[in-house]
């Protein structure tokens, strides 16, 4: 089925944009004010991993359905996300159902059951690749055979004629990158694939994935909130914090020397084996209204606040020779310097509110 | 490099799912007697009444004035009825039209009621509504005398009651399925079948419908257990199998003048109604708790 062959596709290097999401805005039906989306730009390359790290809330996962047009209806989306040449919003859902695993594909946390629990998973799998093209039943069994070597799944017999509740979650997991990969897609944007795995079975999904990105070039997406699955994984990162993009950069360059306090802040919150336990402020309900004016929306909980931070930030480059490093704070360069000293315990002095701690 | 699929780790022990997947990867437990008893009973009097030509003895429209009104003996192992002709023979012949009939209720009820819960479930909104507020008006007439209504219009005849009857029972099982069909809509493997291109038909037939088809079986057999005494009590008062075709409950209303002369002629027609529509329905129930 060499029309499906991402390989055998017009030659696309590593490197070459795939999908580019400019001033990407989302906001839900029901939501009266706050945008789940703000003015979001990023990139994805293929052969390369982009990380997506932020907490629950902070639009990643809207982030991919708006790329995906799988938002519900009602949602008011802006901005521009383009596939190669192609402009994806707007489309009609018939064309969009021509880009959706043919083009991009997109793959869940849930493992087991995201998949249909009355069909084996040879008929999921020649359902998905169907959709797109329409070879002969050799060529569907080649492919399908295929994608589930490249996701080393190996007892490919026993795989295909199982039902998805007798496999494991890492092996649906599998399953379903295998989904995307036989539908011949360049891109995979993957929201918290191993989230609900195991620790294990988590590096085995992790490895599938490095591996696929170099036999195929594959475009990643990776959204995740595991900074250190991210540092393991990704070559790009993505910070978001509430809608935005808060830092972009090199995913280890980024988390070994964050210029965003946020950024900062989530790795000083990360458990570690001696020394307190750090917790960023909580947020009172003042911080809250705070946050949905026109500064900085992290400044309530920022320990670097100033007067200047009720301007909104830009996403400014950090100097040249910080490798395309990309900032929303005015004091980046502060928190730049910070970031070498070591980690001083529970009590820092916050912005301005008495913040809980440890 | 890595070794391939490793077994599933004790935290990764799937869970069992409910009905759907009982369904489809059935496991192997024997069934209560009470169940086997009346799916052994359905095979046998379905696969004799198909059998019907072969088996029996006479000609089921075959008079003889002689013959009239016999108790059983050799010659008619069921005795006759007051028109001389075999009982045994018209029961078994009759098992035709009622099982055709019951076939022919199912049909109709599955093209008329599957759709139409289908497309109420999938398309929400406006559509919905109305579909639901039809099948709400059909509900509303008892079955019997929608059932008389359209034979009169229509003509009496099998095919024309049980048609009757596929109008009412179709709006039963739109609205079970579409029940079934509306949390459907937001499952996991739904969005994730969106994700891959999936058409939208596709998902239907394919993802959706099949995993809500559960509840929809179990009431069908209910349903045909219904459908059957229907038939019976149609041809009974002579709107639905026309005389002289053989019907159960045509022979039935034939025969109870007649029972203190030959009380076999009353009583086989209607305890094999009764019976047949018991074990249909015995087996829905088995269906059911295989289903769970």
């Amino acid at each position: 089925m060499s029309s499906l062959d991402s390989r055998s596709d017009s030659a696309h290097g590593v490197g070459e944009t795939l999908v580019t999401v400019s001033d990407l805005s989302v906001r839900f039906a029901r939501a009266a004010t706050a945008d789940a989306v703000r003015g979001v730009s990023l990139n994805v390359q293929a052969g390369r991993i982009a990380g997506v790290a932020g907490e629950s809330g902070s639009g990643k996962t809207a982030t991919a359905l708006a790329m995906m047009g799988l938002l519900p209806r009602g949602t008011v989306v802006g901005g521009s996300v383009r596939y190669r040449d192609r402009e994806l919003l707007g489309l009609r859902e018939k064309e969009m159902r021509t880009v959706r695993g043919r083009r991009i594909a997109m793959v869940f946390q849930e493992t087991v059951t995201a998949l249909n629990p009355v069909l084996r998973i040879e008929e999921q799998l020649a359902m998905a690749v169907r959709a797109h093209s329409k070879g002969s039943r050799g060529e569907l069994q080649k492919t399908i055979r295929r994608s589930l070597e490249d996701v080393q799944l190996a007892d490919a017999d026993r795989v295909l004629s199982s039902y998805p509740h007798e496999l494991s979650g890492g092996m649906c997991q599998r399953v379903m990158i295998a989904m995307a990969l036989a539908c011949g897609s360049e891109v995979l944007i993957a929201d918290e694939p191993t989230t609900a795995l195991d620790v294990s079975v988590q590096h085995d999904v992790l490895v599938v994935l490095r591996e696929v990105v170099a036999a195929r070039h594959l475009g990643v997406l990776f959204i995740s909130h595991d900074l250190a699955v991210i540092n393991e994984l990704c070559d790009d990162l993505y910070v978001f914090y509430r809608g935005e993009v808060v830092e972009h950069g090199p995913a280890q360059q980024v988390i070994e020397r964050p210029a965003h306090p946020y950024t900062a802040a989530l790795l000083a919150c990360l458990p570690r084996l001696h020394g307190e336990h750090i917790r960023m402020p909580d947020l009172s309900s003042a911080d809250l209204l705070s946050e949905q004016g026109s500064g900085c929306r992290f400044a309530a909980r920022c320990e670097f606040a100033r007067a200047q931070c009720q301007t909104h930030p830009d996403l400014l480059e950090l100097d040249a020779g910080s490798g395309g490093r990309l900032v929303r704070c005015w004091r980046a360069g502060e928190v730049l310097s910070r970031a070498g000293e070591p980690q001083q315990a529970s009590t820092q002095s916050v912005g301005t509110t008495p913040g809980g701690e440890a | 490099m890595l070794p391939s699929v490793a077994p599933p780790a004790a935290s990764e022990t799937p869970l069992p799912e409910a009905g759907a997947v009982a369904l489809a990867s059935r496991r192997r437990n024997s069934a209560p007697w009470g169940a086997r008893i009346a799916m052994t009973f359905l095979i046998v009097i379905v696969v004799a009444c198909v059998l019907a030509p072969l088996l029996a003895p006479d000609n089921p429209l075959s008079t003889s004035i002689t013959a009239r009104l016999q108790g059983p003996s050799l010659r008619h192992l069921l005795g006759t009825d007051s028109d001389g002709r075999d009982v045994l023979s018209r029961v078994l012949y009759g098992g035709r039209s009622a099982f055709e009939g019951v076939g022919i209720a199912l049909l109709g009820t599955i093209i008329l009621g599957i759709p139409w819960g289908l497309l109420a479930g999938l398309a929400g909104g406006l559509v919905d509504e109305a579909l639901m507020r039809l099948a709400d008006t059909v509900l509303s007439f008892p079955a019997l005398v929608l059932a008389i209504a359209i034979t009169g219009v229509l003509g009496p005849s099998l095919v024309t009651a049980m048609l009757a009857i596929s109008v009412v029972f179709g709006p039963i099982v739109a609205r079970l399925l579409r029940t079934a069909v509306l949390p459907l809509r937001d499952a996991e493997f739904i969005l994730v079948a969106r994700s891959l291109g999936v058409g939208r038909a596709r998902i239907a037939l394919q993802h959706i419908l099949p995993n809500a088809m559960a509840p929809v079986l179990v009431q069908l057999f209910s349903l045909a257990s219904l459908a059957l005494i229907i038939e019976a009590a149609l041809a009974f008062l002579g709107l639905g199998v026309q005389p002289p075709l053989p019907s159960w409950g045509a022979d039935l209303a034939q025969a109870y003048s007649y029972f203190t002369v030959t009380p076999l002629g009353t009583i086989v027609p209607g305890l094999i109604i009764t019976i047949s529509a018991l074990a249909i329905s015995v087996t829905g129930d088995y269906v059911r708790s295989v289903l769970r």
